[in-house]
């Protein structure tokens, strides 16, 4: 049983009307984030599954929010597709587990999400790591 | 006990107990002022008997202008605190749900920004009667426990409700609870107080204005 | 069984990249229903947390909270949670059975009192010494009592063992009581529903394993962060409402526009629990976004709050079995009363003396 996915029920997809009430306080809470990082320089993150949609905001808020140059696939845990929006520093992050399910869905305010990162605790192994397969490169003819 | 366990037993066995409270007292009540009788006036009416009574329930909704300018405030906080009840009462979309499962009829209801506006306006209405009749000497010494109770029980179900409708105070389930239970005092407490005269006014007017169309009377 | 590992070092030790981690800790940042703010210190008490002993009991139930525990959206955040917890007893999943299953309960009670969770599924039958519901020869209460007696905590999943649910249903046959109602000393945190949102298990147990302690309860000991809101006050379905805009039918106009379904029976403005936000089966939807009202499962005696399609405002029960009784007891009564007036006028007016001037100047 790997989930829902399994059932082949798809869930039509309309033309993406007018944003809603609802994609407009989001998108405002967002362009307030932004601010407040542009003079504080705090980041800020908001979680979609904390927020009710009604059937239709989604598809809205991401078309509301188009798409930049970035684009990144993550494999941890299972994928993760990460990309900037049209509007920079808007960043959609949609984390999937090993199911191709749905675990968090995200959106960062911030120059590069910390996920992206090469992780300080993951650089400490770095040397050793590179070295250790340098030498079995060498030693396997 | 929680406000959802108090919520469920104020819309089951507290409705059924101060609903049949209710329906007997005002029965028994009416059926006693009815059953009275009166002695056969044999004389023949001047102007009518029936007509003249009807007449009079309408006409004396009608401030005369004399009482009126005596005081404006019981007149105007009555009609406002009379017209805002009985239309938060009956045009409420979930009170209209009630009544419907009561006596399946249904009609529409009024937007919930105007039963809103209201239930303000018969709140304070009735603020106004109660202070009116606290600092008039005259009235405070003609009311009685009767009358004071009879004012608490009506402002309770229209305060509770507008703090429910706000989501005010309390919970909403506790304050939909409270809600319920106050209209269920106010449903035992009516056949046994001067509340009864919503439904007697039309008696005690018509006779009145009956009397009055037998000798001739214009009034 | 429960090692002196902490999670951080068994993750590391199998491997797992910090990445991983991160992904993990954001994703039960949000299980938590914890803003997005929160996952470095969710990452921080993850690192440190070590692996409780959980046993699960399941007495009178349906077995549905189990059911829909195992078909977790997540099922590898629940694997990494089963990871970080050890579920030592379930008698519905367990491999083993009989004797040595007990045996196994029986050891997480001696070798970690005080440290393991009690998980309960289902309400306890208490008519008749407990007769109905009995599992190796004890009875539920007995099972209950022994291995709560060393318990950290107590969590009650769904709506049964929260609030004794179906079985505590009038005419409740077998006396069937919520947890709280033998356990008295310990922290239990009530996670009820009908069942309970999956995630929501998950996140209960996720707060527990990452911050140690109980999460803020809300009166009914629900945990505030998951049933601190009513599902009318999160329902996109809320502005319809407040307009007035109500479906009638199950198909009329208005329910194909999605109106608000509160005079179909929607018990969402009395209802608390995270459907409107967390939803079902992988965030699809819940009941009133698919057409259906509320029923209100994660309050209590929601099983007895009369018709599922009842409005809320409507009473409990038929209106018809008291009033007609009613109507007639006060005719009855009326009747009586109107003849006793009557009489009594009479009785006056055969009494009364006329009075006339002459007898007045007489008496003075």
């Amino acid at each position: 049983m790997n989930g829902l996915q399994d059932i082949t029920v798809t869930v039509e997809e309309g033309a993406v009307g007018e944003p809603s009430a609802q994609v407009l306080a989001i998108a405002s809470e967002i362009a307030g984030q932004l601010e407040a990082w542009l003079a504080t320089g705090e980041t800020a993150s908001i979680d979609l599954r904390s927020l009710p949609m009604a059937p239709g905001d989604y598809q809205a808020l991401k078309a509301l929010l188009g798409e930049g140059e970035v684009s990144a696939r993550l494999e941890a845990l299972g994928p993760s597709d990460i990309y900037e929006t049209a509007v920079p520093g808007v960043w959609w992050l949609k984390h999937r587990n090993a199911n191709d399910e749905v675990m968090a869905e995200l959106i960062e305010i911030t120059d590069c999400p910390g996920i992206l990162r090469t992780q300080a605790e993951d650089l400490s192994s770095a040397p050793g790591q590179l070295r250790e397969r340098m030498q079995k490169a060498t030693v396997e003819p | 006990m929680s406000g959802i366990e108090l919520l469920n037993w104020a819309r089951g066995p507290g409705l059924q107990i101060a609903g049949a409270v209710f329906v007997i007292g005002v029965i028994v009540r009416l059926a006693a002022i009815l059953l009275l009788g009166r002695k056969t006036d044999l004389s023949r009416p001047r102007e009518g008997a029936m007509w003249p009574g009807l007449r009079t329930v309408l006409t004396r909704s009608i401030p005369d202008a004399g009482t009126f300018r005596r005081s404006p405030l019981v007149f105007i906080a009555g009609y406002v605190f009379h017209l805002g009840f009985l239309l938060t009462l009956l045009f409420y979309a979930p009170h209209i749900l009630l009544l419907k499962s009561v006596t399946g009829l249904e009609w529409p209801g009024l937007p919930v920004s105007l039963i809103d506006v209201l239930a303000v306006l018969s709140i304070t209405a009735l603020v106004a009667l109660f202070i009116n009749r606290l600092i008039d000497p005259v009235r405070r010494h003609l009311s009685r426990c009767g009358d004071w109770l009879a004012l608490l029980v009506t402002v309770l179900p229209l305060v509770t409700g507008y703090l429910a409708l706000n989501r005010m105070l309390l919970p909403y389930t506790d304050m939909l609870a409270w809600h319920i239970l106050s209209v269920e005092l106010l449903l035992v407490v009516f056949p046994f107080s001067k509340l009864m005269h919503t439904f007697s006014f039309v008696l005690a007017r018509w006779y009145n204005g009956a009397i009055a169309g037998r000798k001739g009377v214009q009034v | 069984m429960a090692d002196n590992e902490t999670l951080g070092e068994q993750l590391r030790r199998q491997g797992i990249s910090r990445r991983s981690f991160l992904k993990f800790c954001a994703a039960t940042t949000s299980l938590m229903a914890l803003p997005p703010t929160m996952v470095s210190a969710v990452a921080a008490a993850l690192e440190k947390a070590r692996r409780p002993s959980v046993i699960w009991l399941s007495f009178q139930e349906c077995t549905g909270c189990t059911e829909s525990l195992t078909r977790s959206h997540s099922p590898t955040l629940e694997s990494l949670i089963f990871g970080a917890i050890s579920l030592d007893y379930h008698h519905t999943l367990q491999a083993c059975a009989g004797h040595f299953a007990e045996h196994l309960r029986t050891e997480v009670i001696d070798k970690h009192p005080g440290e393991y969770l009690v998980l309960v599924d289902g309400s306890i039958p208490t008519r008749d010494d407990g007769v109905y519901s009995t599992i190796a020869g004890m009875t539920n209460v007995q099972i209950l009592e022994e291995t709560a007696a060393q318990a950290a905590a107590v969590i009650a999943v769904g709506t049964c063992a929260a609030f004794g649910g179906l079985p505590h249903a009038d005419p409740n046959p077998t006396g069937a009581v919520p947890v709280s109602d033998i356990i008295t000393d310990k922290p239990i945190i009530n996670v009820s529903g009908c069942p309970p949102i999956p995630t929501v298990i998950t996140g209960v147990l996720a707060h527990y394993l990452t911050f140690g302690g109980i999460p803020e309860l809300d009166e009914l000991g629900r945990p505030l962060m998951f049933y601190g809101d009513s599902i009318h006050d999160r329902c996109y379905r809320r502005p319809f409402y407040d307009k007035g805009l109500f479906a009638k039918t199950f198909d009329d106009a208005g329910a194909r526009d999605g109106w608000c379904l509160y005079e179909l029976g929607c018990k969402g403005p009395t209802t608390h629990n995270a459907c409107a936000t967390v939803k079902w089966n992988e965030g699809t939807s819940f009941p009133i976004e698919s057409g259906h009202p509320c029923l209100g499962c994660s309050e209590p005696d929601f099983w007895d709050a009369g018709s599922f399609y009842n409005p809320l405002s409507a009473p409990i029960g038929d209106s018809s079995d008291w009033a007609a009784p009613a109507i007639a007891a006060g005719a009855a009564a009326g009747a009586a009363l109107g003849l006793y007036g009557r009489r009594h006028k009479a009785d006056a007016e055969a009494r009364r003396e006329p009075l006339t001037a002459r007898d007045l100047e007489d008496k003075s």
